[in-house]
């Protein structure tokens, strides 16, 4: 099958589809089961691939030689919100040879409008795909499927991957089907117009270029679609959109109507009528019982839903680092077992396993020998972040497959849509407390504007590296358990609100820019809720892994590598250990300018400055350098000996809390932004907000105190 | 259009109701629809606690939950059937 289409700008790029014999996409509702059913197609050859001039990475496996493509969730092709027009582009850019039309088994009917636009649309190229058809047939929903393929004259699929139901049928399907027949709506008053549009010799010969039928195309430039106008006129079919928007005006005034609303009134009317004919639907039964009583409770949910996500953090991180269970340990009085749990968890397994391998390398100097601890330290790093992504998605992903994570959203939803966010966005929150790493990638759950906006808040919320540097300083410099449980609280909550008030200041600029809503309403289907399945985990956990080490490798080796050689020499050559003589030291004393306002300056100025820059690395460094500099091990007395009073201690935890997130953080923020403008924009508020909070706050309570 | 007898907003927990009428823009009324919910559906409320006026409705359509935000609710106009 040929790809080859005259007109550059909508061609496909060539290495995407390189011995692709065809393209599948694979569209649906969201949570209609489009990704379960992607992942059980196309096994392990996932991955996410830019397509041109789409602004989305699209997931894309292979079957064979057939390629498939995972298109984001979308309830039609009239698209009504930003993320809606995001698909709509996409889809019409990649041009699908055959095009997947997933119907949620359990709610078939929500399908049906964005199957009929689909039929419309894509002429002949059309399957149709029936997911959870065993759960479906349980809550006494019928579909005739014979029926319904006979009338749309479409081939389907009725699947249900958990138990491995119908997708031989559907890969049969996918690698043979070249569909049936299209589907024509009658829209009555409309009618002649649209036909006259559909009849140009420029709208036919723009359908053809975009693999739609003109009908499709008149009927849409009718309705107002700005995605499509939008790329007409890209393609130089400027006339054509003018005269759809004269026969538009024209509609209005002669009629007084307005024609998008006639439109969709006649797909929903093609749908409903296909509803009633093919759809049977048994008495319906209480399905979710106790859990949405309280879930969905005004009061009871929100805590709910913040226990859930507490007792999953708490495991998640437990396993893999011991916090904060060692902390609570610490507190309750069982020093032994705190201490045992942070040797033998996850993360000190690994640490000691590289500390191990590098005793193998034999004590030298010089640009190789920084080099080689610089990569081992890299992948050290990399790797402690592995069992830690692992967990932290298995989590999330049986949240979501059962159904609770949707209840979850609802509960904390009128809370987090004052700061422009969904209540979905809670889970990346609560992670983000753990690791911003995971914290990141968890937003994928998340729509493409709310996804900035969360992305941009995470790096705020203090981590569980953050937490020890914290923890060292609070207890050093404040006398008193109340006044260190008092400087440990305000700092959380300084972040949370830094947090918080960045999401809605991004939400702030997208609705000026863009016209996206600040404060996003809420509405969606509560899905059917089920026990998790392990296989979906599983699918979940391998992908974000595979993402997670293809996308995060090399720059954190080149970012290790570079502070080890920083380190390791000065203007003198190779310094060794003797750090205050290395470029290090030079960049530390430049940095610790900062800290000039606050009174510290002298020899352990550039000790913090050093620190901040180690810091970025990971957080924890931030200790081990100090103690580095000031000859200390312990860190509480490396801490001790830099002579701080209580003021400017905490001015220095308030910049450091808030200040650039660790390298870990800002990889991922680039893997999944893919704009280094973006990230560079980001650090820079960073730090802004963080020298802003630090010299108010010094300021304050020095008047104060 | 159908007799209108509240907004979905004001309707009492466990009502059945039929949509008359939405006044929303043209994206939203695609997304109600996307739950089911359209000028002519019939709807169940199943809990509408105008205590809390922070929480949305939760209403069954087609014999699936789905949730409102209250916000939208205003502008859904209904028949109450019983």
């Amino acid at each position: 099958m040929s790809h080859c289409h005259s007109d550059v700008t909508i061609s496909r790029r060539e290495e995407e589809t390189r011995d692709c014999r065809r393209i599948v996409g694979l569209i649906g509702i969201p949570n209609s089961g489009k990704s379960t059913l992607f992942n059980a197609l196309t096994g392990g050859s996932v991955r996410v691939a830019n397509w041109p001039g789409v602004t989305v990475d699209l997931t894309t496996g292979r079957i064979d030689d057939i390629c498939i493509v995972d298109f984001p969730g979308i309830y039609g092709l009239t698209p009504g919100s930003i993320e809606e027009r995001v698909a709509e582009e996409s889809l019409l850019r990649v041009k699908p040879d055959l095009i997947a039309v997933i119907i949620d088994g359990t709610a078939p009917e929500r399908s049906l409008y964005l199957l009929v636009q689909a039929l419309e649309a894509f002429n002949g190229r059309v399957i149709i795909v029936v997911s959870k058809a065993a759960i479906s047939h349980g809550l006494g929903i019928h579909i005739d499927y014979e029926g319904l393929s006979r009338e749309l004259g479409v081939s389907i699929a009725a699947t249900s991957v958990l138990e491995g139901v119908g997708v031989d049928r559907l890969k049969r399907l996918i690698k043979e089907e070249s569909g049936g027949q299209g589907l024509t709506i009658d829209y009555g008053l409309l009618e002649d117009r649209i036909n006259e549009l559909a009849t140009r010799h420029d709208a036919v010969e723009a359908a053809r270029k975009l693999n739609v039928t003109s009908r499709w195309l008149a009927a849409q430039l009718v309705y107002e679609d700005q995605v499509l106008e939008k790329l007409l006129e890209e393609m130089g079919y400027t006339s054509l959109v003018d005269v759809a928007r004269d026969v538009r005006s024209s509609i209005e005034r002669e009629l007084g109507l307005d024609p998008s609303l006639l439109i969709s009134s006649s797909r929903l009317h093609v749908a409903e009528e296909l509803a009633k004919r093919f759809i049977v639907r048994r008495e319906p039964r209480r399905v979710y019982g106790l859990i949405d009583d309280v879930m969905l409770h005004p009061l009871l949910g929100p805590l709910a839903g913040l226990g859930i996500l507490f007792i999953a953090f708490l495991a998640a991180f437990t396993i893999n680092t011991g916090f904060p269970l060692n902390m609570i340990l610490y507190f309750a009085g069982f020093e032994t077992a705190a201490i045992w749990l942070e040797e033998h968890n996850l993360a000190g397994v690994i640490e000691a396993l590289f500390s191990y391998i590098k005793l193998f390398i034999p004590a030298g100097e010089g640009l190789v020998y920084s080099m080689v601890e610089g990569v081992i330290d890299g992948v050290g790093l990399v790797a402690s972040f592995i069992p830690l992504i692992a967990i932290v998605t298995a989590f999330l992903a049986i949240l979501e497959d059962s159904g609770i994570l949707t209840r979850i959203a609802v509960s904390m939803h009128p809370f987090l849509s004052k700061f422009g966010l969904t209540g979905k966005s809670v889970y990346p929150l609560m992670v983000a407390f753990g690791c911003n790493v995971p914290a990141v990638f968890s937003t994928r759950i998340l729509l493409p504007h709310e996804r900035a906006r969360a992305i941009a808040s995470i790096p705020f919320m203090i981590c569980s590296a953050r937490l020890v540097v914290l923890t060292a300083f609070t207890y050093t410099f404040f006398q008193g358990i109340l006044l260190q449980a008092l400087a440990a609280t305000s700092l959380y909550m300084i972040s949370i609100i830094a947090s918080l008030a960045t999401a809605r200041l991004v939400a702030y600029i997208q609705h000026v820019k863009e016209g996206v809503e600040e404060e996003p309403p809420l509405v969606m289907d509560l899905p059917y809720m089920h026990k998790p399945s392990s296989r979906v985990v599983w699918w979940r956990v391998r992908g974000s892994l595979i993402h997670f080490i293809k996308k995060m490798f090399g720059p954190i080796l080149v970012a290790a590598v570079i502070i080890g050689i920083l380190l390791s020499y000065g203007p003198e050559g190779y310094v060794g250990g003797d750090i205050d003589a290395s470029y290090g030291a030079i960049l530390g004393s430049w940095v610790g300018r900062i800290l000039e306002p606050l009174g510290i300056s002298g020899s352990y100025e550039w000790v913090l400055g050093l620190s901040l820059i180690t810091g970025s690395l990971v957080k924890e460094v931030i200790l081990e350098t100090i103690g580095i500099a000031v000859g200390e091990v312990h860190p509480v007395k490396a801490v001790e000996a830099l002579t701080l009073t209580p003021l400017q201690a905490y001015a220095f935890l308030v910049f450091t809390m808030l200040y650039i997130p660790c390298i870990g953080t800002m990889t991922a923020i680039y893997s999944e932004s893919r704009s280094l403008k973006l990230l560079a924009l980001l650090i820079l508020y960073m730090v802004g907000v963080a020298a802003l909070a630090m010299y108010l706050i010094y300021g304050l309570l020095t008047l104060v105190v | 259009m159908g007799r209108v007898d509240a907004r979905l907003v004001d309707v009492e927990n466990n009502s059945k109701v039929r949509v008359v009428k939405i006044n929303l823009p043209r994206g939203w009324v695609e997304r109600l629809a996307s739950i089911g919910v359209r000028e002519g559906s019939v709807i169940m409320v199943e809990s509408n606690d105008r205590r809390f006026p922070w929480s949305p409705i939760v209403v069954v359509v087609e014999g699936v939950k789905a949730v409102i935000d209250r916000r939208m609710a205003k502008d859904i106009l209904v028949e109450v059937l019983d």
